[in-house]
């Protein structure tokens, strides 16, 4: 049989079709229509064949490609993580290793005034005291930055912790700080369960209870509340003062790295509420703020009860 | 009645001994104390070996403070060794480091120590704590060093 394409056999076919409806078929006619159904089958079965060894093809391709690139993956999973303990330890190497000259500093500038106060001017003890802060207020950053840096690598492992207990141990840490400001903290509960990690948890309301004691408006003794509202997926805990509040435009900011709205005004160091957004997300949850200008701030956060 | 027992610094920061010594004066500390600067040299005076065999010069402390990063032997390594000893093994041992690591703590009590201190970056707050270790030291019953009286 001659050449035929796949077209001229279906056109073919269709005559053959009509011619035998029409019930106008002879004997070489028939044979003809079984030939060219042969012909259409052989053809169909050899395009259904190298499309499926196309798709075989393909398919081992793809198993190849995604072994590969399952391969790569583990391998650049491999290489960020040692990236990760590297950045680790230089961290805390470095913030560790710059503390000590620190410590010399601020103790040198104070054994100054003690044991060379009579031959210093009121100016060169002045002089020695803020050397003597400025080295403490260094020393801060160091720690929040230590801080920061074991919130964003430590593994944290959810567990059902009782707020209650965690609040109490942050007000009985920020104690004395409350006396000497004169502040007011209403934390009477009820505060339910939560899923957390204990000691995230603590750093976090730490940070926000300090902060709420840092930031206050001058000549108002500051007031403070911290309670818990139950939602219906997430515990939200919120601290609420009456300091001067966070314009509009900063309340996106403040959650970042070395943010200060205040200028020198405040030692802040920048890194405190980075800690709580840091810690917070680490736990699964979410920070936000609501503030009025002059009418306080009102932080919180949230995070899944325990059931 | 304890306060002419001795303390022993072990601390490779020369800065840090000045500054831990003055705390001590500053937290009214009657306390003789004595230095040394590295884990073998700790060793070598609970040892009483050398120069440290006069115990009249260099009595046994009632308690140890104990820096953790130093050359020769770091604190762990002393701690270590300390605990190992029969006639040691209670000394009373205060890890001072500058180290906030909750694995440095987690460690240093697994090794037996009896407290752990981190340095402030304050002359002030280490006056205080020093006072604090002066009236712990004062109210404290101190067992023997070996365990004889228990056996």
């Amino acid at each position: 049989m001659m050449q035929l394409t796949k077209t001229d056999l279906l056109e073919r076919a269709l005559a053959m079709n009509e011619a035998l409806t029409l019930g106008s078929v002879r004997q070489h006619e028939l044979t003809d229509a079984a030939d060219l159904a042969n012909a259409l089958l052989l053809e169909e079965i050899s395009e259904r064949k190298q499309a499926e060894e196309a798709l075989h093809r393909a398919q081992a391709l793809l198993t190849n490609r995604a072994g590969q690139l399952e391969g790569l993956v583990a391998e650049r999973t491999t290489e960020l993580s040692a990236t990760n303990k590297q950045l680790e330890a230089f961290v805390y190497s470095i913030a560790h290793d710059l503390r000590a000259p620190l410590r010399a500093m601020q103790g040198y500038a104070s054994l100054l005034v003690q044991e060379a106060s009579a031959a210093l001017s009121e100016t060169g003890r002045q002089h020695a005291a803020r050397i003597s802060k400025s080295a403490q207020f260094m020393d801060a950053l160091l720690i929040d930055l230590l801080a920061f840096s074991r919130i964003s690598q430590q593994h944290v492992e959810l567990t059902p912790v009782n707020l209650q207990t965690v609040v109490e141990s942050v007000l009985s840490r920020l104690h004395e700080d409350i006396q000497k400001k004169n502040a007011l903290v209403d934390s009477s509960g009820p505060w339910p369960v939560v899923l957390a990690h204990e000691a995230t948890l603590a750093q976090v309301l730490f940070n926000l209870l300090s902060n709420a004691l840092k930031f206050t408006t001058p000549d108002v003794p500051p007031k403070v509340r911290l309670r818990a509202e139950e939602q219906s997926e997430f515990i939200r805990v919120w601290v609420e003062d009456n300091g001067p509040g966070i314009a509009a435009d900063h309340q996106g900011q403040i959650f970042r790295l070395f943010t200060r709205l205040e200028g020198g005004k405040h030692e802040g160091t920048g890194i405190g509420l980075a800690i709580v957004q840091k810690g917070v997300e680490r736990m699964g949850g979410r920070v936000g703020v609501e503030s009025i200008p002059g009418q306080g701030s009102r932080l919180w956060f949230e995070l899944r009860p325990s059931r | 009645m304890n306060e002419r027992q001795t303390i022993l610094l072990v601390d490779d920061s020369d800065d840090d001994l000045v500054l831990m010594r003055d705390a001590f004066k500053q937290a009214q500390c009657s306390h003789p104390i004595q230095e040394v600067h590295n884990g073998e040299e700790a060793i070598a005076y609970l040892n009483g070996e050398g120069m440290y065999n006069d115990r009249s010069r260099f009595p046994l402390p009632i308690v140890m403070l104990l820096d953790l990063n130093m050359p020769k032997k770091n604190g762990y390594e002393v701690l270590t060794w300390v605990r190992a000893q029969p006639d040691l093994k209670r000394l009373a041992v205060f890890i001072l480091t500058a180290s906030l690591r909750n694995e440095d703590v987690e460690r240093a009590f697994y090794l037996g120590a009896t407290s752990y201190l981190a340095k402030p970056s304050n002359l002030e707050t280490l006056a205080a704590m020093m006072r604090c270790l002066c009236n712990w030291i004062q109210i404290n019953h101190f067992p023997a060093l070996n365990e004889a009286g228990w056996k």
